[in-house]
């Protein structure tokens, strides 16, 4: 049984139709990841799944360990808003215990909750220094935590990589995977593509409002009809784009005078193919790869700068 | 993606509303929003900076009688209408009978500043002083002409002067309550209530200046999905009304404790004085804050409303709303002495203004007890009502971002039904 279902929502505001009649569930023990650019309407979806708004039409159900609901209940929930903030005034530790008290926690519970967590995030030293002494990455970790001590059953990460660096941004990972191990569901919104694609069990990709695509890599790339990144590098000036697209080729980017990358459709003769790019200038080297979630969502939602870069 | 005040409307609101009460969220949002600005260290050096503060003023002022006293001036007087001006020394004053002919050199004693004055009185109304530089002790070369002239009216009539102080003095009246008067609170209770209504006042305003930081910070600094997402909005927003009257109560009790060391301290030195705190009446005090209790709890209804509307307290013009609840206070201050007028009466009964007006009513004692119970109540509806209100504008207003909301957005906020 699923843990989240979403039925035909809509949200509207005054001039934008944010979510219009998205559909989708979110399973126990998974990691759901919600793509899409701005504005596609991932964090309206978001902020009606926790409670914080109501759809305009549809219906949302959480299967509560107390049965179905329309709501998750506070306990259940850990959240990570997109927009970041925390009490600056206050110390680390009185808000990470407040924050775990408004979850149902008790005082003396959240107190030993928090500590490893700042152990583990290397903050255990500053516990007692204000919020506002932390560096904006830091704030981001005294986030999380506040999102995940108290142990919820369900863990919703609005662009939990926002702020980061990459070593932080490999830490969340792996305590996210771990996460997912022990049971925990995740729902996260992200930009940062080669992580989700790394993580996630599923994807929800929006544009405008609407799903666009949705289903597990693999189920994505078959969806949108493309199978392999094959980047070309010349010895000599790489030949123009337009000469590039041939059968079986979906789209061309240039990569520089002496580089050139071909997505190529899943049906797309690579024999015949190679035996043309052959007859053109000398090849260095020729590397394919799988496609990546990167290209399937710039296939998908278009790419306002792809005619400058062609 | 943001919230933004171009994206929102009434349909867009939170979904988190008045589910039931969670006493425990309840408390921990109170205790949180009490602690937030409550430091033991902070308020141990607010007493100390008090006490040093009132030492500076008592010993700045005595200082200054010290040096009054210290200061002399000579005034020589040439007198040509023969009043009884006492000439030697009086105070500060020291008047010197001086000829019409010695007038140049007395000016000339002026000017060089041996002398401080010359007075020449020409007629019994009329006089002329001659000075080097701004006479301070002219008002007391006033009092010397008023009482030798009055000397000089009442030998002119024959009055023997203490015949003249005895008619001046008031009628001693007995005075007596019928049985079924409303005798008023005695003077200290009197003075009491007035320092409670002031003190309550001060409560008024630390509650505002809270509030206003509080929900304003806590809009700026994006704090808001993440304390909703947990507990319902009327939960938080009741929970920072209780928070913060407590340091409302806390400001106002601690000013009393201030008030009842002063009275205990000029009490050592002046016995009569502890005649004020003995002849308190119990009954009005508790009254008194009983009030000053639910006007705090009202006026902190209406800031908690229009502090979630502001979106950037550095550009709002809303701050200056901080002073309503002062006008009021401003409209009764000047009826506490005569609180039986109409107006007092009016608003000893208005939620806005009965937290001050209805304890100076009842300090003089000449309002009914249904009257006082009838207008708390009315001041404990009034806040139920606000609360009603309050929160409706609190739940839309801690979401929106990126502009203020206007006053038609507001009332289309406060109309909307949970």
């Amino acid at each position: 049984m699923s843990l989240l279902t979403v039925k035909g929502v809509h949200k509207q505001y005054a001039t934008t139709h944010a979510v219009n009649d998205v559909n989708f569930s979110v399973e126990p023990g998974e990691i759901f990841a919600l793509l899409g650019p701005n504005g596609a309407g991932k964090t309206s979806t978001v902020r009606m799944l926790i409670g914080l708004t109501e759809p305009d039409r549809g219906e949302i159900r959480y299967q509560s360990q107390h049965g179905e609901r329309a709501q998750i209940s506070a306990d259940e929930l850990g959240y990570l808003p997109e927009e970041r903030g925390l009490y600056q005034d206050q110390k680390i530790i009185d808000v990470l215990i407040y924050l775990a008290q408004l979850r149902g926690v008790r005082r003396a519970a959240a107190r030993n909750a928090a500590l490893p967590w700042l152990e583990r995030f290397g903050l255990a030293d500053r516990a007692k220094e204000k919020v506002s002494a932390l560096s904006k990455g830091n704030q981001q970790k005294i986030q999380l935590i506040a999102a995940l001590q108290h142990q919820p059953r369900m863990l919703v990460l609005d662009e939990p990589f926002s702020g980061l660096d990459p070593v932080n941004q490999e830490m969340v990972l792996d305590l996210l995977r771990e996460l997912r191990s022990k049971g925990t569901t995740i729902l996260l919104s992200a930009h940062q593509m080669a992580l989700v694609e790394r993580l996630a069990d599923r994807i929800l990709l929006m544009n405008h409002g609407r799903r666009v695509l949705f289903g597990s890599m693999s189920e994505l790339r078959a969806a949108s009809g493309l199978s392999l990144s094959l980047r070309l590098e010349y010895l000599q000036p790489a030949p123009a784009i337009e000469s590039l697209r041939q059968s079986g080729v979906v789209d061309v980017f240039a990569d520089g005078e002496f580089s050139r990358q071909l997505i190529l459709a899943s049906d797309a003769a690579l024999n015949d193919l190679l035996r043309r790019l052959g007859d053109g200038p000398t090849l260095r080297s020729v590397h394919s790869e799988a496609i990546g979630l990167h290209d399937i969502y710039l296939r998908a939602v278009g790419n306002p700068y792809q005619d400058d870069e062609k | 993606m943001t919230q933004t005040a171009d994206k929102s409307r009434l349909n867009s609101a939170p979904l988190k509303q008045n589910s039931a009460l969670n006493p425990v969220s309840l408390w921990t949002v109170a205790r949180f929003e009490f602690l937030r600005y409550f430091k033991w260290k902070h308020e141990l050096i607010n007493v100390v900076i008090l006490i040093g503060l009132t030492a500076l003023v008592q010993g700045g002022g005595a200082m200054m009688q010290w040096a009054k006293s210290r200061e002399h001036f000579e005034v020589a007087v040439i007198d040509g209408q023969a009043m009884p001006v006492k000439y030697g020394e009086s105070g500060r004053l020291t008047l010197l009978r001086a000829e019409a002919r010695e007038r140049a050199a007395r000016a000339a004693d002026v000017d060089a500043g041996r002398l401080d004055g010359l007075l020449e009185i020409s007629t019994d109304k009329t006089a002329t002083l001659l000075v080097n530089q701004e006479p301070t002790w002219k008002a007391e070369l006033d009092s010397h002409l008023k009482s030798a002239r009055l000397e000089q009216e009442l030998l002119k009539r024959g009055i023997a002067h203490d015949d003249f102080e005895q008619w001046q003095q008031a009628i001693k009246i007995d005075q007596q309550y019928s049985p079924n008067a409303r005798q008023p609170a005695s003077g200290g209770s009197r003075a009491i209530a007035t320092a409670l209504t002031i003190f309550s006042l001060m409560g008024v305003m630390t509650c505002f200046a809270y509030f206003f930081v509080s929900i304003t910070s806590e809009k700026q600094q994006r704090v808001s999905e993440l304390v909703v997402s947990a507990i319902p909005y009327q939960t938080w927003i009741d929970g920072k009304l209780l928070g913060l009257t407590g340091h409302g109560l806390k400001t106002m009790l601690t000013w009393c404790l201030y008030g009842w060391l002063g009275l205990l301290a000029v009490s050592r030195f002046n016995p009569g004085s502890s005649d004020v705190l003995a002849a308190v009446s119990w009954s009005l005090v508790i009254a008194a804050l009983l009030f000053a209790l639910g006007g705090m709890l009202f006026w902190n209804t209406v800031m908690a409303a229009i502090a979630a509307s502001i979106d950037d307290p550095n550009s709002s013009t809303r701050g200056s709303l901080m002073f309503l609840p002062m006008l009021f206070f401003m409209i009764v201050f000047p009826g506490l002495d005569a609180p039986e007028n109409v107006v007092m009466q009016v608003l000893s009964w208005l939620p806005f203004s009965s937290m001050a007006a209805m304890p100076a009513r009842v300090a003089h004692g000449i309002v009914p007890w249904w009257q006082v119970l009838a207008s708390f109540l009315l001041l404990v509806a009034s806040i139920m009502l606000m609360r009603r209100y309050a929160s409706r504008i609190f739940r839309a207003g801690m979401l929106f971002y990126g502009k203020e909301a206007s006053w038609k957005q507001i009332w289309q906020w406060a109309r909307q039904a949970n």
